[in-house]
């Protein structure tokens, strides 16, 4: 709904907001520069229609959705390209990353199903409560609630030694 | 009892945002332009050879069969709405040393200049089949609204702005505009 508000300024809310944004779809997708890529993407399909996305309430919720949106469909083009490329090289050699709790963390949140990542990311990194989450993923209270309840568990059994020392 | 995911997730958070580099405001602005430059650029070609079929087709009809006299209305020439091929440079040359030059797309386009405090002369130049509105925002407060009457020729006008501590000049050209093509340069005075 468009608010009364002087128009939201474009660099502001780019220069407050970015890097926030590539945060949270690095922890989705694992790949940092896919999710640079992705939140630039969804800035640009903001600017172009700036002049309407700038009156709306919250135009940083428009972003994110458009962003998030972005995320989802290359998530599942990767991971079908991903599984292709599984199939044809089967004996290819897995070559272990720096070992630190943060790439763990990453790691472990790909093992999550979509769902439950999504749920996890915006709690943990977009600060979104349960309500809202569960108004963006169009889906009721309890099914969020479950779904977090689900990723903290897994991730809690992957990351026990990690969690303790932190 | 505190959740122990927490700390994790904040322990990221604080890591990687010192490793993202954001591409910019004007490469976002460069990108769109880009893109709407293209868009313009098909929807004229495919004007351009729809009109040629248009003619190809009349011609054939005359050729073959008797067909009462009908009048070509100006839009469907494909140069009466769109304007001359040309107009870019036309507006471009308008305004001498210009930052920005594009063709008008169906949306609004919003051009950001950084500046400092102090006074600034606005060039806009304009070539098109239609009048150009647009807003002047000085850090995000409007500060004045005008339009170019943009001719095949070309029109220019020019604007004093002053802006009271440093930050952004903003032209929010409106869609009105669609398939002018307009130049401006922001020149400190």
């Amino acid at each position: 709904m468009p608010a009364a508000d002087p128009p939201a300024d474009f660099d502001a809310v780019y220069a407050a907001q970015y890097a926030d944004l590539t945060v949270q779809l690095y922890a989705y997708f694992g790949d940092r520069q896919e999710a640079q890529d992705v939140v630039q993407e969804a800035f640009c399909r903001a600017l172009r229609r700036w002049s309407k996305v700038s009156r709306y309430d919250d135009p940083v919720a428009w972003v994110r959705r458009v962003a998030w949106n972005l995320a989802v469909s290359r998530w599942r083009r990767s991971r079908t390209a991903l599984s292709f490329l599984r199939r044809q090289r089967p004996q290819e050699p897995q070559v272990a990353g720096p070992d630190t709790v943060r790439i763990e963390l990453v790691e472990a949140l790909a093992t999550l199903p979509a769902a439950q990542r999504r749920a996890v990311v915006l709690h943990y990194l977009g600060d979104l409560s349960v309500n809202e989450i569960a108004e963006r993923e169009n889906v009721a209270v309890g099914t969020v609630k479950s779904w977090l309840h689900r990723g903290r568990t897994a991730l809690a059994s992957q990351l026990q030694p990690e969690a303790r020392r932190v | 009892m505190s959740d122990p995911l927490t700390p994790l997730f904040n322990d990221l958070r604080a890591k990687t945002l010192p490793q993202v580099q954001a591409p910019g405001t004007e490469a976002a602005r460069r990108t769109v332009h880009r893109r709407a430059t293209v868009r313009a650029s098909v929807v004229a070609a495919v004007v351009i050879v729809g009109g040629g079929a248009f003619i190809v087709d009349q011609r054939n009809d005359y050729q073959n069969t008797i067909v009462p006299a009908s009048s070509v209305s100006p839009s469907a020439s494909g140069v009466a709405w769109t304007g001359r091929a040309d107009k870019v440079e036309v507006a471009a040359a308008l305004v001498p040393g210009a930052s920005h030059a594009d063709v008008m797309d169906a949306f609004d386009q919003d051009v950001g200049i950084e500046a400092t405090e102090g006074r600034y002369r606005l060039r806009v130049g304009c070539s098109g089949p239609t009048a150009l509105p647009f807003t002047i925002l000085l850090n995000g407060a409007v500060d004045q609204q005008s339009s170019v009457d943009c001719t095949d020729p070309g029109e220019a006008r020019e604007y004093e702005l002053t802006m009271p501590r440093a930050g952004s000049v903003r032209i929010l050209f409106s869609s009105v505009g669609q398939f002018d093509a307009y130049a401006l340069k922001l020149t400190k005075i």
